[in-house]
């Protein structure tokens, strides 16, 4: 984020031509975004099988939407360009302690992906709402 | 090069037909049966991935995610009304329908009104569909009724009558988007929104409706899948969400919308079908299936991209 080749990646989410004119290789900036996730997947599947005791072969296959939705969530745009990495960590843990708040309240655990996709329908549907507020009062 | 196989259908015709040889040379029999199995088992997914296919052509990063949970609540529900007897049928195929185009209607909405990426929208509601499929698998899983299994797997001597259904659905479907309104449309905003828009064209309706296209075909696929595997089960529609992208991108429609092509999704989902035929029949671990089918989608988008670059 603070570094300047942090600068560097989040422009090309915004504005890839313009990156590449001026001089940085765009084609090295998305190996280098798809290789830092490739390398952070492989890391909290080290965690993951840890917790688990045994490697699953299916155990992984819930975190492909959630870690979309930890993203949303946490405020980044979906355009990219637009980043935040401490709002991801703050939409991980808000994803995670609505199953806890469901347990905890002896709501079935089948409700729980339900709620996690009504939550991202809230949130998405409250910023849409005050972004069209914003252009109305503008 | 002759113009025929210059079609954006072309390769995914020629890829079926070499996975069927490939698949009859290496069992050393069942030349027919391999295809009229392929061609009746891959009618599921053609009904699913000529859904998909309306909503990728509409563009706008169109796709449909919530595909795997319409199908399984749908055969869920569907099965549960249907209670096996013939005489509620219709009660079956209505509940289907409202699976399916209450879950395209949602997306639509939240898409198109609120303005939602359909990647996330249409996840969104596939979570909210994934909590339905669990607190309504719990209880009886429903009985498909037997005229429905009847008509899934029925043969008229060595052709099955689902693989005739399939083809005919391609020929209406075909009709559909190159004949009507309606089809041009969907096209013309996948191509370019805002010329459509200054031609009088509703975008944002059109759009929506590919949404409930798309829940439709799945509810229906799911109901009648139900009724081939003799009853739902929780996991059933999951292949189908890789598989019925790969059978649109594969049958030569661009993933990023303007250009479709139904017989191409009927060769691309009879040639997925086939190739698990393949994978089976040779022996191959089931996981080299995925891996080829991966293969083959990287394949089909480097070809299709080629072009612009030059």
């Amino acid at each position: 984020m603070g570094t300047r080749y942090g600068a560097v990646l989040r422009s090309v989410g915004s504005n890839p031509e313009g990156t590449g004119r001026t001089g940085w290789s765009v084609l090295k900036a998305r190996m280098v975004l798809y290789g830092a996730s490739g390398l952070l997947g492989v890391l909290s599947g080290l965690v993951l099988s840890g917790q688990a005791v045994s490697g699953d072969a299916a155990i992984s296959q819930s975190y492909v939407l959630l870690t979309i939705a930890a993203v949303i969530v946490g405020g980044a745009s979906f355009s990219g360009g637009d980043v935040s990495p401490g709002g991801t960590v703050a939409g991980a843990l808000l994803m995670g302690l609505i199953a806890a708040l469901l347990q905890f309240l002896e709501i079935s655990a089948d409700y729980q992906v339900g709620a996690q996709g009504l939550l991202l329908i809230l949130i998405l549907t409250a910023r849409a709402g005050v972004a069209y507020a914003r252009r109305r009062r503008s | 090069m002759t113009s025929a196989l210059r079609q954006p259908a072309a390769p995914a015709f020629v890829g079926a037909f070499a996975v069927w040889i490939a698949t009859w040379l290496i069992a050393g029999h069942g030349f027919v049966g391999t295809l009229t199995g392929g061609i009746a088992v891959g009618t599921f997914l053609v009904i699913v991935g000529v859904g998909q296919m309306f909503v990728i052509t509409s563009g706008n990063g169109g796709i449909d995610l919530s595909v795997p949970y319409v199908m399984t609540l749908s055969a869920y529900l569907a099965s549960q009304a249907m209670g096996g007897q013939d005489s509620r049928l219709i009660a079956g195929l209505a509940v289907a329908a409202a699976v399916g185009i209450g879950a395209g209607l949602l997306s639509a909405l939240l898409i198109e009104l609120v303005g939602i990426p359909p990647l996330v929208g249409t996840l969104a509601v596939g979570f909210l569909l994934q909590s339905a499929i669990l607190v309504n698998s719990g209880k009886d899983s429903g009985v498909p009724s037997p005229a429905l299994d009847h008509f899934v797997s029925a043969k008229w001597g060595p052709i099955p009558v689902f693989g005739l259904v399939g083809i005919a659905l391609v020929a209406l479907f075909t009709v559909v988007l190159r004949k009507t309104s309606y089809g041009r449309k969907v096209e013309a905003v996948g191509q370019s929104p805002t010329a459509s828009r200054l031609a009088g064209v509703d975008v944002h309706r059109v759009r929506a409706t590919a949404y409930v296209i798309s829940g439709l075909c799945a509810a229906l696929a799911g109901m009648l899948l139900a009724a081939y595997a003799g009853g739902p089960s929780i996991g059933m529609g999951t292949p189908y969400l890789l598989s019925s992208i790969a059978a649109v991108v594969l049958g030569g429609s661009l993933i990023v919308g303007g250009r479709s092509t139904v017989p191409g999704v009927w060769a691309a989902a009879v040639l997925l079908t086939l190739l698990i035929t393949l994978v089976n029949v040779a022996k191959i671990s089931g996981g080299m299936q995925y891996i080829v089918e991966g293969a083959l989608i990287i394949l089909a988008l480097s070809f299709t991209s080629a072009p612009k670059r030059a």
